[in-house]
């Protein structure tokens, strides 16, 4: 009797394995394809509770006025009038101080449009700053335009540099992820993050203006420019941003430049006519009791600004500018 | 041959396990995706240069979006921005455009051949249709402007020019009050007009607004929510000024008789509903007829149809003046409608 052949392959285990190697090859290939794809430092999901990068306290301890309001139309008088008011720069900056000027550089806008920290005021600050024995002065904003521009044409670029002070352009690996305790929007935001990092002492300045979401923009807005990201999204929810950017950092001092407001058709503005000369410089180490008192220049409510009580309520300051019990001076 | 079954009971789980292996993968993935962080999706500074041209080789800014005179030359090279990108050049103002159907931005900046710190930016705002560009133009005029020969609707400021071409909405802004500068924007106004030709030039219904008593160019499109009330959009108004103090007339086409009455009924309601009184109009006979007036807050509120215009005068201090503005409105309204079906 002849033996059977080998048993050849079952052809329907051939089929299975036909199959499988072909689900494999294209496992693989999708598992390439997802490799090609894959970031071995993702984005965070959802956010976690205390992650994120903080920013110090800036402010100063200490008794002493805290309020200086004063009237006349030349800023380099009026910001030191209002300084001296208060103690003097040599109370807020001591020798070897690192100082931070956060400016309003959002637009590539001449000074004369009020749509940025002028640049009088800049370089003013920037050399009492550096008189007072500070060993570095930075400039910085996180400008909406480009900001190479935004410096240039608004002339503080050439305010800084007349003055020793140096400015630092947002650039990429600036910023960090940023958590404000209690906040809603801002946790795990990207923050202008580095400038800080070089500095124990904050001044922000911003001029007086319409805003046409907030209906202001004043010193707590001023921080709207250390935003990275899709910053924008944050418009429909505008007084609570601002909130919580009073919030997010407490600066040594915040100097309100109200010498011309910006009355209409603001942030931007445009023409000439929808500046008023109000010829007031507000400086102050409480931001929220600033902008209220900036209200008034834009003749507007405090009900017309919900973010400025909701900043107060949230301990970013105080509405009743009157409590501070600010120094009234007059210049010619 | 008798057909064999395929595939063992091995080979069936091993599949199975494939199978559940790629549905959790997939699961996986499509919950990571479902927590979306908007700040990581550009936690760095955003490319602006992808907005702007390119400059030529040798440094100098490539095209100009509008012909020049010849004592003007590109300062920068144009930039262009859509309704997603349009905050990043105005910030909060985008708003008011992307709410009255703004399509994208042209802008760029000039100066003077001869003076290199004299310089202007021009915003070219394209809107979609000549009614949005008035809209735009309108909602931020300023007061005491001076009157511009560029176009049906222009001004002049110390400082700038604004002016409707079809559906563009433009503004030219100097870096300084200069009479150079303003002689140069003005070419450069006049240039953008001649260059591109419109079907339409403008909007006609202004022209309906009596003129007794008018506040001059006070004549405002409000695009949507006019007077708080949602289904209000597309509303002329013009303000006017009387001993008694000053109120708003209003006007909309609303495109058919039928919507125009239906729209005249809403806001009456809507009015009755937020504690408005109707009256009885102290007028009577055919001028009168179809005048809705309706007190609130302590002023009065007039409220009619007329073909397919919906129209009527808003926070009067006073109700005879309104009534009379009314009628003239009706009147005015009548002639409009008869030269358009000529």
């Amino acid at each position: 009797m002849h033996s059977l052949p080998p048993n050849p392959v079952d052809p329907d285990r051939r089929r299975f394995l036909l199959r499988l190697t072909k689900t494999g090859l294209a496992a693989l290939a999708a598992g390439a394809i997802g490799y090609r794809f894959f970031d071995p430092n993702p984005p965070s999901g959802a956010p976690k509770e205390g992650s994120g990068a903080r920013l110090a306290d800036f402010s100063i301890n200490g008794s002493g006025p805290q309020m200086a309001i004063v009237r006349g139309g030349q800023r380099e008088k009026t910001v030191q009038s209002a300084l001296a008011a208060l103690g003097g720069i040599e109370r807020f900056v001591r020798p070897g101080d690192r100082v931070l000027l956060k400016v309003n550089a959002a637009f590539a806008s001449p000074p004369s449009l009020n749509a940025t920290s002028h640049p009088e005021l800049v370089k003013t600050v920037a050399g009492l700053c550096l008189k007072a024995g500070a060993g570095r002065v930075i400039v910085t904003d996180n400008p909406i335009n480009d900001p190479q521009s935004c410096f240039d044409l608004t002339g503080i670029s050439r305010a800084a540099k007349e003055s020793g002070a140096e400015v630092m352009l947002p650039a990429t690996r600036y910023f960090r992820p940023v958590t404000v305790p209690g906040a809603t929007l801002l946790e795990n935001w990207p923050v202008l993050f580095e400038p800080f990092r070089f500095v124990n002492k904050v001044i922000g300045l911003a001029p007086v203006k319409d805003h046409h979401r907030s209906g202001a923009s004043m010193t707590l807005k001023n921080w709207y420019g250390l935003l990275g990201g899709r910053r924008n999204i944050f418009h429909q929810d505008i007084h609570t941003i601002i909130t919580e950017l009073g919030m997010l950092m407490r600066p040594t001092l915040v100097i309100l430049d109200g010498t011309q407001t910006m009355m209409q058709n603001g942030p931007t503005g445009g023409s000439l006519s929808d500046l008023k000369d109000t010829n007031t410089m507000i400086v102050s180490t409480d931001a929220v009791a600033a902008d209220a008192f900036g209200a008034s220049l834009l003749e507007r409510r405090l009900s017309d600004l919900p973010h400025i009580q909701s900043a107060a309520e949230a301990g970013a300051g105080t509405a009743d500018w009157r409590s501070l019990n600010p120094a009234m001076i007059e210049i010619g | 041959m008798e057909r064999t079954q395929l595939t063992g009971k091995t080979e069936t789980i091993i599949s199975i396990v494939i199978l559940t292996l790629l549905v959790a993968i997939g699961t996986s993935v499509f919950y990571r995706q479902s927590f979306f962080n908007p700040a990581v999706l550009t936690a760095t500074v955003p490319d602006r240069a992808s907005t702007a041209e390119k400059d030529q080789q040798d440094g100098s800014p490539a095209t100009s979006i509008v012909p020049l005179p010849g004592s003007v030359i590109p300062l920068s090279a144009p930039e262009r921005f859509d309704p997603e990108t349009l905050s990043d050049k105005i910030n909060g103002k985008a708003e008011l455009y992307l709410s009255a159907g703004f399509q994208r931005l042209e802008t760029q900046r000039f100066r003077l051949r001869d003076t290199a710190e004299a310089w202007m930016e021009l915003f070219l705002y394209e809107m979609g249709n000549p009614e949005n560009a008035f809209a735009v133009y309108s909602s931020q005029q300023r007061d005491n402007a001076q009157p511009l020969d560029v176009s049906r609707f222009a001004y002049r400021t110390e400082n700038a020019l604004y002016w409707v071409h079809g559906s563009n909405y433009a503004e030219l802004i100097a870096s300084e009050p200069s009479e150079s500068l303003q002689q140069a924007m003005l070419a450069i106004a006049k240039s953008m007009v001649s260059g591109r030709k419109v079907e339409k030039q403008g909007v006609d219904l202004p022209s309906i607004f009596p003129t007794r008593d008018r506040i001059k160019d006070n004549i405002t499109l409000i695009p949507s929510d006019a007077f708080g009330f949602s289904r209000l959009d597309r509303v002329y108004t013009a303000e006017y000024q009387i001993p008694e103090g000053t109120f708003t007339a209003f006007l909309s086409d609303r495109g058919t008789p039928e919507k125009a009455l239906d729209a005249a009924e809403a806001y009456r309601s809507f009015l009755l509903e937020f504690g408005g009184r109707q009256l009885e109009s102290p007028v009577k006979g055919e001028t009168a007829s179809g005048l809705m007036v309706v007190e609130i807050l302590g002023s009065y509120e007039v409220i009619f149809s007329r073909g397919r215009f919906l129209a009527g005068v808003h926070e009067a201090p006073a109700i005879m003046p309104a009534l009379e503005l009314a009628k003239s409105m009706k009147s005015q309204i009548d002639a409009f409608i008869t030269s358009q079906s000529r």
